[in-house]
């Protein structure tokens, strides 16, 4: 909902005019009756018309055909994710502009996935990353000990560790700030471990204003997207309420059908192992399934 | 595309004046604000909110992993393997959760990093403070005289040892140690309701040197809770507290949790108490639990953390404190 200025609306004193009736955005112009307009803006009814319109045109979404989308769209490849097993159910790897989701129950190697397909990225594209980290939890020991097969020379960790920016965010208004923050960078690839771990303390409150966030939080993340960000969340999986002990991803149902392809996560009891399930996915087939090893130099 | 002002951390009033003003979103707010000629007496009016609006729309400033490379605390317990196990000991600025069934050392090993936090810097402890929040009335003063009198015992042995420990400082500070200096500086407080925890604020502007928050346990105010949303409101926003304190004062946090069984298909299960979602917030999970037909051992398991696979540790409380098994196992 855009508010009224001076390109919009032929000059200062109409703005005036149009404020003092409590007439501040495009939209509440538009439902206004043309007669009425017509004298608190001194102007034919031509001219309010054609004011009408030229606003309609500005403030709507364009309308592009299939053909010039196609031609229009980002040349854009799969990027590796570098772990063989997941690249293959996955179909080559990460696409750009694609939120992944990462659901697990607590403990099942969410943040180990993240670090080691983190440090792969890094490797292959040579780019920075955003980190977002929102329990601060952030291990670079963890992180050099994964590097020590890949690199040889401590200077060769160090750019590494250079190329990771690690947002600390404890609370949910911060996120919002920071994701708002990011829109200005081109092409950029960001981890959010984890979403929920700032949502939880929301839910129990009579008016529910977590959800609020986590959907203003969806369509940011879906506006990096049409910039071609690539984007990885961490979400806890949580046990359904009846008894059957299926897991189902946590925050909400709105959530539930943002993530373009969603990866369940689960552990094989006492081993250090964990099993990678499509369960969403916009052009990978679904349910197609591969069993991860946890060690000291990361996933694979 | 725009930040709604219903996204800011205002009053409800405040976002309701604003959008009856016209201000739907965070951008034309501060355009307005930049432009003098454009305050409105609203916006004149409450220009004390302008510097808060401001920093809340300051994007966050990170910092390259390579700038976190500067290690972190930790609190070594007495026990060796326990203190492999977790990289050096309790780690500082993290939640670690103890979980097990009564009788499994939880709280023995609370007390125990309560005496450890105040090791001197000269024998590379951290020389700090404790805090307490007692909750089921385990703190037992007696038990930690016990402990202190022990450490003290083995301080001096090491003094008496061919290791010079140099420093007339030091040992005009070693000197200092006493059973009721250390023992002043474990500030135990009793709470039976978690919103409480906000008193640690004004606990820690007092003393700011603690090191180190233990709540045992954190799920005994939980039981008298009765419903299930309220409970989950309760925990994850002493979570957030905690976790926000553990950053600011860069301290420890220890939370000590009971156990609960869960019906599944395949029978009932053991698991700790308060589901997923606490699990999924705290950094260290460590589960104790006594060895069946040994007197006097126990172990701990890894259950979580970001630095370690899964690995266990044992070992055994004597008079003196958590402590190592003997090297030499009995035999029975």
């Amino acid at each position: 909902m855009i508010r009224l200025n001076v390109p919009l609306v032929p000059d200062e004193n109409i703005l005036n005019n149009l404020f003092e009736r409590n007439i501040y955005t495009v939209n509440d112009f538009l439902q206004k009756k043309t007669s009425n307009l017509q004298s608190v803006c001194n102007l034919q009814c031509k001219e309010v018309t054609k004011l009408k319109d030229c606003m309609t045109v500005k403030c709507s979404s364009p309308f592009v055909n299939g053909y010039q989308f196609y031609l229009k769209r980002p040349v854009s490849i799969f990027i590796q994710t570098g772990i063989i097993k997941l690249d293959n159910i996955l179909g080559g790897g990460l696409f750009a502009g694609n939120i992944y989701e990462l659901c697990g129950p607590s403990a099942c190697g969410k943040t180990q996935l993240c670090y080691s397909i983190l440090l792969n990225l890094i490797i292959t594209t040579k780019k920075d990353i955003v980190y977002i980290d929102t329990k601060n939890k952030f291990s670079v020991n963890r992180i050099k000990q994964m590097l020590k097969n890949k690199c040889k020379t401590n200077n060769e960790i160090n750019a590494i560790l250079s190329k990771i920016h690690v947002y600390s965010i404890l609370d949910i208004y911060k996120l919002i700030t920071c994701l708002h923050g990011l829109k200005e960078k081109l092409e950029p690839i960001i981890f959010i471990d984890s979403l929920p771990a700032l949502y939880l303390s929301f839910i129990g409150f009579d008016k529910n204003d977590g959800l609020c966030y986590i959907n203003h939080i969806c369509s940011v993340l879906k506006y990096l997207c049409n910039k071609n960000a690539t984007i990885m969340v961490t979400n806890l999986a949580v046990k359904t309420s009846d008894s059957t002990n299926y897991f189902k991803p946590a925050i909400g149902k709105y959530w539930f059908h943002i993530p373009n392809t969603r990866l369940m996560i689960t552990t094989i009891i006492n081993q250090q192992q964990m099993c990678i399930n499509i369960t969403k996915s916009a052009y990978a087939p679904l349910n197609e399934k591969c069993i991860l090893n946890i060690d000291n130099f990361g996933v694979s | 595309m725009n930040r709604p002002i219903w996204t800011l951390p205002l009053s409800k009033h405040t976002i309701n004046k604003l959008d009856k003003l016209g201000y739907k979103c965070c951008e034309d707010l501060i355009d307005s604000l930049d432009d003098p000629e454009k305050k409105s007496t609203f916006l004149r009016k409450h220009m004390e909110s302008e510097s808060e609006i401001r920093d809340m729309l300051k994007t966050p400033i990170y910092k390259t992993a390579a700038e976190l490379d500067i290690g972190r605390d930790s609190i070594a317990t007495f026990c060796k393997s326990i203190d492999e196990l977790l990289n050096g000991g309790i780690q500082v600025g993290q939640i670690t959760e103890l979980s097990g069934a009564p009788g499994s050392g939880k709280s023995q090993l609370s007390m125990q990093l309560c005496v450890s936090v105040q090791i001197p810097v000269c024998f590379e402890g951290l020389q700090a403070e404790a805090i307490y929040v007692d909750t089921n009335s385990n703190f037992s003063e007696l038990r930690l005289t016990e402990m202190i009198d022990a450490f003290l015992g083995h301080v001096s042995k090491v003094l008496s040892g061919p290791i010079d420990f140099k420093g007339e400082a030091n040992s005009e500070l070693l000197k200092s140690l006493t059973t009721a200096s250390m023992l002043s500086k474990i500030h135990r407080v009793q709470m039976n309701d978690l919103n409480q925890l906000y008193a640690l604020y004004t606990t820690l502007e007092r003393h700011p040197n603690v090191k180190l928050i233990v709540v045992d346990s954190f799920v005994m105010p939980l039981y008298q809770v009765e419903n299930s949303l309220r409970k989950n409101t309760l925990v994850h926003s002493a979570l957030d507290l905690l976790q926000t304190i553990a950053r600011e004062h860069d301290l420890a946090v220890v939370l000590t949790n009971d156990l609960t069984t869960a019906i599944t298909e395949n029978g009932a299960e053991v698991f700790p108490a308060l589901g997923e979602s606490f699990g999924h917030r705290v950094q260290y999970r460590l589960l104790l639990s006594k060895i069946p037909n040994q007197p006097n051992e126990y172990t701990a398991l890894l259950k979580k953390s970001v630095e370690h696979g899964r690995s266990a540790a044992r070992f055994t409380i004597s008079s003196n404190g958590v402590r190592d098994l003997p090297t030499e196992q009995p035999q029975l």
